[in-house]
């Protein structure tokens, strides 16, 4: 046929991008598929404990794996979580892991395996996993996509079986790309399934970057594993490889290809209950380290939980074994805003005075303390000088004009200060 | 000194000695009255109140018609409007009208360019004010700020956008909008004309996917289409949209008077029949209009032009007017750059644009008064929608053609009527070009799987699909064809550039702070960005230190020298199908598939001022092989006998100069777009041949429309040789090359005349 001669012909005009599978094209396989009781390889699902589910002519598998409560992943054990639970109940302060009512039963910890890195309309998510917890133990449920004409049973299963716990996920990097993939897929078999929940939910990366972005090199969940949780996976299959190996399964149909896929989907939704606790821990400790306490300070600063921030900053000054104008300097802002300025003078006068870090913007804020609360214009006007000589920013030179312009026509003429 | 009106200045062009004696033709194109009707009864009451509030009281014949057949009959309809005819209301008329009576109704609005797109919206954003209704237009480009894209996706009426976009970022990603594609009424595709060639052929697949999309969430949308003139309005629609369309081609539009003058430049070497550059005379008569503060538009067909005068006008009005006054306009610059000229113009800070055919497009830049041409502009319609640029509304204006000294230029300058008669050009695009469509299917199955049986708006794709199987993209499961690869498809195709890839021009002048000043297609980077290239932007010359040919990145800086470059590009040519043929006693023209392997070997350093040769380098870049579509004429072993073999070299040689400058007349064209190669031995049949080739892989339907036409277009290269003065053949006919001797002229006319007694016989028999 003359198209197929041209298209060998053009075939180097054409860039196929991405992902090569890694498998020669093979024969067709054998498969019997009379019935429902029939599906490819049942054997090796079953033994993989996966089983199918059908809706109409379509199949899953879901495969369901328990661990119990006492179960180590990394430093933490499972059911750990139940105790984090109850810690949170005692905390007042607002706080974005803060499970607010929820059990530890409402929650599923969840994760997807894409055909794809990008949030286009034609990435299918092939497998949808999630761990759940009952009082006694930790449950690992993932749904498999056996082929791209059964999303329909693949979304009704997940969500009908799901139908509690999707309400409150947990989820790593989830917000930005699982979740609004799943509602692109979900929107094309939205009239044979039910609808999808709003989201609301614990996204641990978030968390993590808080934390850790300043002490690891990246925050990568197997990157926090290694580092934080002192998790190593043996024989770990990558996630970019998940593509490729899906693409060979669906040649194949032998779930041998994404055996290993799978597997890494369980550790990392295990994973995120570990985190979850971790993360916790550290938050309502205020930190394992000065600079750590720091930043859950700050964390608690933006919620606007001024006590809680600046006991973490007090706490940070403590335990730092130098002096750090960072902390000192955050801390006398935070109690500015508690209207606490007695108590933070002394603060900023000794980050002033340590003419480091933040010393020139502490010197505005005594500036401005001096004159707007204690109408104390020379010494207002003084400040103002200290800020200029020890500013190299040209903004706030400008502005520093100003109230100098400002305070000189306050001060009575012929008075000097200091 | 007192300044001269439009009128005086004119006067001064007649009675001027000098001046006057370079006119070849004044034609005055006088003034029309305006067609109206009055609104319909049909017409929502608030859209007629914001019409009169406005000073509208009546619509023009054209408006009246697209709102009858697209609003109340909803027909697809075409409007054929020159610039600045009210256009806008043809398709806001009927939009609005659906929105005001369903909330829900929606339409998709296409622009070939962001910057019209704004524009547009501006327009019917005043006019939704006026009613005061809650309607809401937004435009939807890579401009658009992150945190507005998602209310745009769910609750804009109407979203203007362009077929990149759509392509790229609307379609791929349909599922985030459903309200859109659910209730899709109408889809407006403004300036159909320029969807031609390459550009036109993607946005066609481009379209055949909307549909596609739409039909998959229910609606049938109508489309209104607006297109300047062109002899196929009717066709190119329906050929882009798969669609029959209802064509509206009477005007009701006024016009104000218009003077076209065709000036030719002094001949300064009779022999030769050399005339002065058309640059030199558009340099004087700008600098005249603009001294007296005359707003004038200076159009030159390429960049290079551009930048050059652009440079020597913004020297000579620095003085008066400030070095602001004149700006460059042109397809590389950066958006930002463009838009701060659009307003300078509206606002008069700006007196003076020097544009590529870049603002030929309906961007409304307010009142010039003057249009300059550099040339004439390649084609009939071009031409027109360049003078359109003069004289918006209703005012006198004044358009001067200064011809080059190519040989259409000086066709055209001395046969006026053959310009102001002749039926404007058609657009010409393949929507089929196989790596068009290949493209574009593997982006349609991210977006939806094919089912079987299923076409591509009525093109069976079933090999394609089985070929992209085979390539391991799409799974065939079921009754489906499943994308099943890692990619986003729609990443790798570009809508606009011949080849995929554009090469990037970074200037690193400033050690530290490179800066992105453009982006240029490969094949023209081959000649214009190789090592060691003169590159001109915005007047400031750049030396290419390196170009990066695996990165695609080239590296300029400034330099300022005397000479610009010029680079040679070696063509080898292989027929492979043969897939149609004309025999004829004497010769034999043929349609098929070649495959082109071209080169860029060396370049040459021309002095600026007296072109000539001042030295030359090396350039090393690999081969680009182009598998494409082309025609040929071959000739016979007798010919080379009864022509002598010389002889018969320098006819090619002059025909295929001939051919190079009247073939893109008549297909539409850029001259780039088509190649013409003589061979005194082609590879596949050891024949004297001349080739026209494709530029675009695959082909989009040029060299075809070539074959078809070809009687005609041999007509016109008789003529032209024939009309031109010269003795024995100059660069205005079958050109100056060194192998081209002193019989090189009568020659080439001795083969042309050949080929057309051999079409008469064929057609009497």
């Amino acid at each position: 046929m003359k198209q197929k001669h041209k298209l060998k012909r053009m075939k180097h005009h054409m860039s196929h991008d991405g992902a090569e599978t890694s498998a020669e094209p093979e024969q067709e396989k054998n498969q019997q598929q009379e019935g429902r009781q029939d599906i490819p390889f049942q054997a090796e699902w079953e033994e993989m404990n996966a089983v199918p589910l059908y809706l109409d002519d379509q199949y899953v598998l879901r495969r369901e794996i328990q661990y119990s409560l006492d179960y180590r992943y990394g430093s933490r054990r499972l059911g750990d979580i139940f105790q984090v639970f109850r810690r949170w109940a005692q905390e007042t302060a607002d706080h974005p892991l803060k499970p607010d009512g929820r059990r530890p039963q409402d929650l599923l910890f969840f994760d997807t395996e894409t055909t794809g890195l990008n949030s286009g309309a034609g990435n299918m998510i092939y497998l949808l996993g999630g761990a759940w917890l009952s009082e006694d133990c930790v449950h690992v449920t993932q749904y498999f996509l056996p082929g791209p004409e059964s999303e329909a049973a693949f979304y009704y299963h997940f969500l009908t079986e799901m139908e509690h716990s999707i309400h409150h996920l947990a989820t790593y990097n989830g917000k930005a790309f699982d979740w609004p993939q799943v509602k692109t897929r979900h929107t094309f078999v939205r009239h044979e399934v039910p609808k999808l929940p709003e989201f609301g939910h614990f996204d641990l990366l978030h968390a993590a970057r808080r934390l850790f972005k300043r002490v690891l090199p990246s925050c990568r969940l197997s990157v926090v594993e290694e580092e934080i949780l002192g998790l190593h996976r043996e024989n770990d299959t990558p996630g970019y490889l998940a593509p490729m190996l899906y693409f060979d399964y669906l040649k194949e149909q032998n779930p041998v290809f994404i055996k290993g896929v799978i597997g890494h989907n369980e550790q990392d939704v295990l994973s995120l209950i570990s985190l979850y606790i971790e993360l916790s821990e550290r938050v309502l400790e205020g930190g394992t380290t000065p600079e750590e306490t720091y930043e859950i300070g700050r964390w608690f600063e933006q919620m606007k939980e001024w006590n809680k921030a600046s006991w973490c900053y007090h706490k940070a000054i403590r335990t730092s074994r130098e002096w750090n104008a960072v902390y000192v300097y955050a801390l006398a802002l935070v109690l500015k805003k508690q209207k606490q300025m007695a108590e933070a003078l002394p603060y900023l006068v000794s980050v002033w005075q340590n003419r480091g870090k933040h010393a020139a913007d502490a010197a505005v804020e005594l500036a401005k303390y001096m004159e707007h609360e204690l109408k104390d214009a020379e010494k207002a006007f003084h400040y103002t000088e200290e800020a200029y000589t020890l500013s190299r920013n040209t903004d706030l030179r400008d502005d520093l004009e100003k109230r100098r312009r400002r305070l000189s026509g306050k001060i009575r003429p012929g008075k000097s200060f200091i | 000194m007192q300044k001269q009106n439009l009128q005086q200045v004119m006067n001064w062009m007649k009675n001027d000695p000098e001046i006057s004696s370079r006119i070849e033709y004044w034609h005055t194109i006088e003034e029309k009255p305006p067609r109206t009707s009055p609104f319909p009864d049909t017409l929502d009451s608030r859209l007629k109140k914001a019409l009169e509030q406005r000073g509208i009281s009546e619509m023009y014949i054209h408006q009246a018609q697209a709102l009858q057949k697209s609003g109340t009959q909803d027909r697809n309809t075409v409007a054929v409007t020159p610039t600045a005819s009210g256009k806008t209301l043809c398709y806001n008329l009927p939009v609005l009208q659906s929105i005001l009576q369903d909330k829900e109704s929606r339409a998709l609005y296409l622009f070939p360019t962001k910057a019209l797109a704004q524009d547009q919206k501006s327009e019917m954003n005043e006019l939704i004010a006026d009613m005061g209704e809650d309607i809401r237009s937004y435009t939807y480009d890579g401009d658009t700020d992150a945190g507005i894209r998602q209310v745009i996706r769910k609750a804009g009426h109407v979203v203007m956008t362009n077929p990149d976009m759509l392509h790229s970022a609307v379609l791929p990603h349909h599922t985030k909008w459903v309200s859109l594609f659910e209730n899709l009424k109408y889809i407006v595709i403004d300036e159909i004309h320029t969807y031609r060639g390459v550009f036109g052929s993607h946005t066609a697949n481009v379209i055949r996917r909307l549909k596609r999309i739409a039909e998959y969430y229910g609606s049938s949308p109508v489309f209104i289409c607006t297109s300047a003139t062109i002899a196929n309005p009717r066709e190119l629609a329906e050929t882009l949209t798969g669609e029959p369309f209802h064509l509206i081609d009477e005007n009701g539009a006024p016009r104000g008077r218009k003077h076209f003058v065709f000036y030719n430049p002094p001949v300064v070497h009779e022999a030769l029949n050399i005339r002065k550059g058309a640059v030199s005379e558009v340099h004087a008569l700008a600098s005249r209009f603009l001294k007296e503060n005359i707003q004038t538009i200076v159009f030159a067909r390429s960049r290079v032009t551009v930048e050059v005068i652009l440079t020597h006008l913004q020297e000579l009005v620095k003085r008066e007017l400030g070095p602001k006054s004149i700006q460059g306009y042109r397809g590389g610059y950066l958006p930002k750059q463009r838009r701060e000229i659009e307003n300078g113009l509206r606002t008069g800070d700006v007196m003076g644009v020097v544009s590529t055919n870049a603002l030929e497009l309906g961007v409304d830049i307010g009142q010039l008064q003057v249009c300059l041409m550099t040339g004439y502009p390649g084609s009939v319609a071009s031409a027109w929608q360049q003078a359109g640029r003069a004289g918006r509304r209703q005012d006198e204006s004044l358009i001067v053609m200064v011809a080059n000294s190519t040989p259409v230029d000086q066709y055209m300058i001395q046969q006026p009527d053959f310009f102001l008669e002749q039926n404007p050009e058609s657009a010409r695009i393949d929507p089929d070009n196989l790596i068009i469509l290949v493209d574009h299917v593997k982006c349609a199955a991210f977006e939806l799987p094919f089912q079987d049986g299923e076409t591509f708006d009525g093109v069976d794709i079933r090999e394609v699909l089985d070929y992209l199987s085979e390539e391991q993209v799409l799974h065939p499961r079921g009754h489906k064809w499943y994308w099943m690869n890692d990619a986003f498809p729609a990443h790798g195709v570009s809508l606009r550039s011949a080849s995929q890839e554009n090469v990037v021009i970074i200037d690193q002048t400033q050690a530290g702070s490179a800066k992105v000043i453009g982006e240029m297609d490969r094949f023209s980077a081959m000649t214009l960005l190789h090592d060691n290239a003169i590159y001109l932007h915005q007047g400031i010359q750049y030396q290419v230190r390196e170009l990066d040919w695996e990165e695609k990145k080239a590296y300029v800086e400034e330099v300022e020298v005397e000479y610009y470059t010029d680079a040679n590009l070696a063509v080898d040519l292989k027929v492979l199908e043969e897939d149609r043929k004309s025999e004829h006693t004497s010769f034999t023209t043929a349609f098929g598939d070649v495959m082109v392997n071209a080169k860029a070997i060396v370049f040459k350093k021309i002095k600026m001022t007296t072109f000539e040769n001042v030295g030359s380098g090396p350039i090393h870049l690999p081969e680009e092989e182009l598998h494409t579509n082309a025609c040929w004429i071959s000739f016979p072993g007798e010919t080379v006998k009864e022509f002598g073999r010389n002889s018969l070299e320098q006819a090619l040689i002059g025909c295929a100069n001939v051919l190079r400058h009247t073939a893109p007349i008549h297909v539409m064209c850029d001259r780039s777009d088509l190649h013409v190669v003589p061979q005194m031995k082609a590879t596949h049949s050891e024949r004297p041949t001349i080739f026209l080739y494709d530029r675009y892989p695959g082909g989009v339907g040029l060299s075809s429309a070539v074959y078809k036409d070809m009687k005609n277009i041999l007509n016109d290269c008789r003529k032209l040789i024939r009309s031109c003065p010269c003795t024995s053949g100059c660069p205005s006919c079958v050109g100056s090359d060194l192998n081209l001797d002193e019989e090189a002229k009568w020659l080439s006319l001795r083969l042309i005349r050949i080929l057309e007694e051999e079409q008469q016989i064929e057609a009497k028999a």
